[in-house]
């Protein structure tokens, strides 16, 4: 398991060698379905390396030959312009996106001259970035302009969302609708309801302990009877009280 | 302020305190009835504790938590004041600030608002439905990079889990992960379809298969399309090189040039062994090295999906792509799918116009139909005899008589005449054609029993002459 094969390439040979020298003299072999086929379109070379594509020239640092054959990173001018954007906006990677792709040919019915809102594409940290290299590459802006004003142009249209969100709730608040309560409003109602709970506990607690004290008081007094009858009398309270003082 | 950020600031002390009515007039959509301007005093605060055991003594267990769910739906909205009296759509009440309107002309304003706003808005469409792939599978010449891409064709595995035999068919390293060349891709991919066409024109037997979890409705889909054979399960070892013992209750069938299955091959289906495949599609060969490998000795050409962990020399043709995704497999063995659907086509034009049909019988079936022939002859020549015995139970003077009265039925057939006769039964008839031979039989055995049933009828005539 795991070994390379080397009759699979060669399967045209094989049967065009099994074809030539009959082992039964009398037996008719038959010649297969897919040998015509395979002789017309044969397969690919698969058993030579051949040296890795290059997008750019090598790195003097990298001598070794096992490199010639390593695949090269593929770097687009977009994802230094992609890492400054969502380092400065982090939360950005928080929404929701969409990235499922019909035919793949989205990217190219945008038009980034036209602003970020682009038809079939969420607003999204892609679309400053692709501005932003629109207006580097088209209108000769320096790497910080462009991006201060792609920039610019998404908290524009960020606003507006928020704006239009809200006026969205209030109009159907205003026509009937109910939302219910929010994740914060039912958290703290949760939290209201502990607290009763305890307020019914710490009142049967009290209550318990304050008994358990009288019991304990009572007893102590049980024990002591004749002392506390002896402090019942006042004079006899301060005799005692003097003659501790006095020991 | 907005409430919810009073909640935020002041926690529990701002919800608890019983709500304005100003605030409450904002959130709610309920116009509160006019009543005196005199705040109704707020509900006095209960411990829940205190509300149950009030009634706990009237209510079943199930009445209990009935009323409990009803008070925390009662207190979770914040609109929930004491003027609850019913259901809300049974009461009258003003709507956008309008004249107070009774349910039913509540009714009758939604209804004009409804079909006031019913063209507005944008109509919300599903772009992707995954199910396409399968009911309508793009056909080779439909194969675009871009459609590849959007497939995720491209994405191969963690660099460190590849296989450095793939390396010509990498394009580079992005996050982590290897990129397959989508020119690659494709390239591979028209090539496989190709010889899938042609095996297919050429009447061999294609198998398809893909036995990773979902794989299933792809690779039947792909095979139902090509006129082929699928495995989604785990392929039997042995099933090709040990096929006698493995599939010996597996039954075979022999069918025409249009694949109507022929009659009168019960003998042979019954004995055949079981049969090989022409072409072995695999959809995950990583899985499936056994069965590779058998074809490997059997020396039957595999097409495989050889993602950048696979080894590529476990196929003959290679379709460099990402096997983890059902989407790209979906693609892929849609392509190869209707390429055999394409090859069965052109198979089946070519059979109906007459053209010479580019397959062999296989010998043991042209052995088979053989030794079936020479049987029909011995049959024959019995039939032919035994005929020819009961017409030479006649005395001379009969036969002139039936010579003269029917003088095309030549019964003295000679020797030759019915060897010759014997020949052209033998070129007419075979087996691809098994009804060729019926007629004649048949024709011949109408005549002898008419010459019979004629010869009786003279017979009796002249016992009556006689008489």
């Amino acid at each position: 398991m795991g070994v390379k094969q080397i009759r699979p390439a060669r399967v045209y040979k094989a049967a065009e060698n099994e074809l030539r020298n009959r082992i039964l003299q009398n037996k008719p072999i038959p010649t297969p379905p897919w040998f015509e086929v395979v002789n017309s379109v044969p397969p690919s070379e698969n058993a030579v390396r051949t040296v890795a594509l290059r997008h750019r020239a090598p790195s003097k640092k990298a001598t070794k030959p096992r490199n010639l054959y390593r695949p090269q990173q593929i770097t687009y001018p977009e994802d230094s312009l992609r890492s400054t954007f969502y380092k400065d906006h982090p939360w950005e990677l928080a929404r929701p996106r969409n990235i499922v792709e019909t035919d793949g040919r989205d990217a190219q019915r945008y038009d980034w001259s036209r602003g970020l809102r682009q038809r079939g594409m969420q607003l999204s940290g892609e679309s400053v970035v692709q501005r932003q290299l629109w207006l580097m590459e088209n209108q000769q802006m320096g790497r910080e302009k462009a991006y201060d004003q792609a920039r610019r142009e998404f908290y524009r249209l960020r606003q507006e969302e928020e704006i239009e969100r809200r006026v969205a709730l209030e109009e159907a608040k205003y026509v009937g609708a109910y939302f219910g309560k929010s994740r914060l409003d039912v958290g703290l109602q949760l939290e209201n309801a502990e607290y009763e709970k305890w307020k019914v506990w710490a009142a049967k607690e009290s209550e318990r302990r304050e008994a358990l004290l009288q019991e304990s008081r009572a007893s102590d007094f049980e024990d002591e009877d004749a002392d506390v009858e002896a402090l019942e009398t006042p004079g006899a309270a301060t005799e005692s009280l003097g003659a501790a003082e006095s020991r | 302020m907005i409430v919810r950020n009073a909640a935020a600031r002041h926690g529990r002390r701002a919800l608890a305190s019983p709500i304005l009515r100003s605030t409450l007039r904002q959130l709610s959509s309920e116009s509160v009835p006019t009543e005196p301007a005199v705040a109704t005093p707020p509900p006095k605060a209960q411990l829940p504790t205190d509300h149950i055991k009030d009634n706990s003594l009237a209510m079943s267990s199930k009445q209990l938590k009935m009323s409990k769910a009803k008070e925390t739906i009662m207190t979770l909205g914040s609109n929930s004041t004491p003027t609850h009296e019913g259901q809300s759509w049974t009461r009258s009440r003003k709507i956008g600030g309008s004249e107070e309107l009774t349910p039913w002309d509540q009714w009758v304003e939604f209804r004009k608002i409804r079909a006031k706003t019913k063209k507005l808005g944008s109509i919300v469409k599903r772009q992707y439905n995954p199910t396409d792939l399968i009911n309508d599978p793009p056909r080779p010449q439909d194969v675009t990079l871009e459609l590849l891409m959007a497939s995720q064709t491209h994405m191969g595995h963690h660099t460190s889990l590849w296989n450095p035999g793939n390396s010509r068919y990498i394009y580079g390293v992005r996050e982590g992960i290897h990129i397959i060349s989508l020119e690659t891709t494709a390239a591979h991919l028209r090539r496989a379809a190709r010889v899938v066409e042609e095996v297919a024109r050429c009447g061999g037997l294609i198998l398809f298969v893909g036995t990773r979890k979902g794989q299933m409705e792809i690779v039947t889909k792909a095979s139902e399309l090509a006129g082929a054979c699928h495995v989604f399960t785990k392929w039997t070892p042995g099933g090709i090189t040990n096929r006698d013992a493995i599939l010996k209750y597996a039954t075979t069938k022999v069918v025409d040039e249009k694949d109507q299955p022929l009659e009168d091959f019960g003998v042979f289906t019954e004995n055949a062994r079981p049969l090989l495949p022409d072409l072995v599609v695999c959809l995950n060969p990583k899985e499936n090295y056994t069965l590779l490998y058998e074809c490997g000795l059997k020396d039957i050409p595999t097409i495989g999906v050889i993602d950048t962990d696979a080894d590529p020399t476990w196929v003959t043709y290679t379709i460099p792509a990402n096997d983890d995704s059902l989407r790209s497999i979906g693609v892929i063995a849609g392509v190869l799918g209707r390429a055999g659907e394409r090859g069965q086509e052109l198979r089946k034009l070519a059979s109906e116009k007459k053209e010479t049909i580019p397959w062999e019988t296989s010998p043991t079936l042209n052995d088979f139909m053989a030794k079936h022939r020479r049987n029909v002859q011995k049959e024959q020549r019995l039939a032919l005899s035994r005929a020819k015995d009961n017409v030479v139970g006649f005395t001379e003077e009969e036969q002139d008589i039936l010579q003269s009265q029917y003088a095309r039925a030549e019964l003295d057939s000679s020797e030759a005449a019915m060897l010759e006769s014997l020949g052209e039964t033998a070129s007419v008839e075979g087996l691809s054609e098994p009804t060729a031979s019926a007629p004649n039989l048949g024709e011949i055995e109408a005549q002898l029993a008419r010459v019979k049933a004629k010869a009786g009828e003279v017979e009796a005539e002249l016992k009556g002459l006689n008489n």
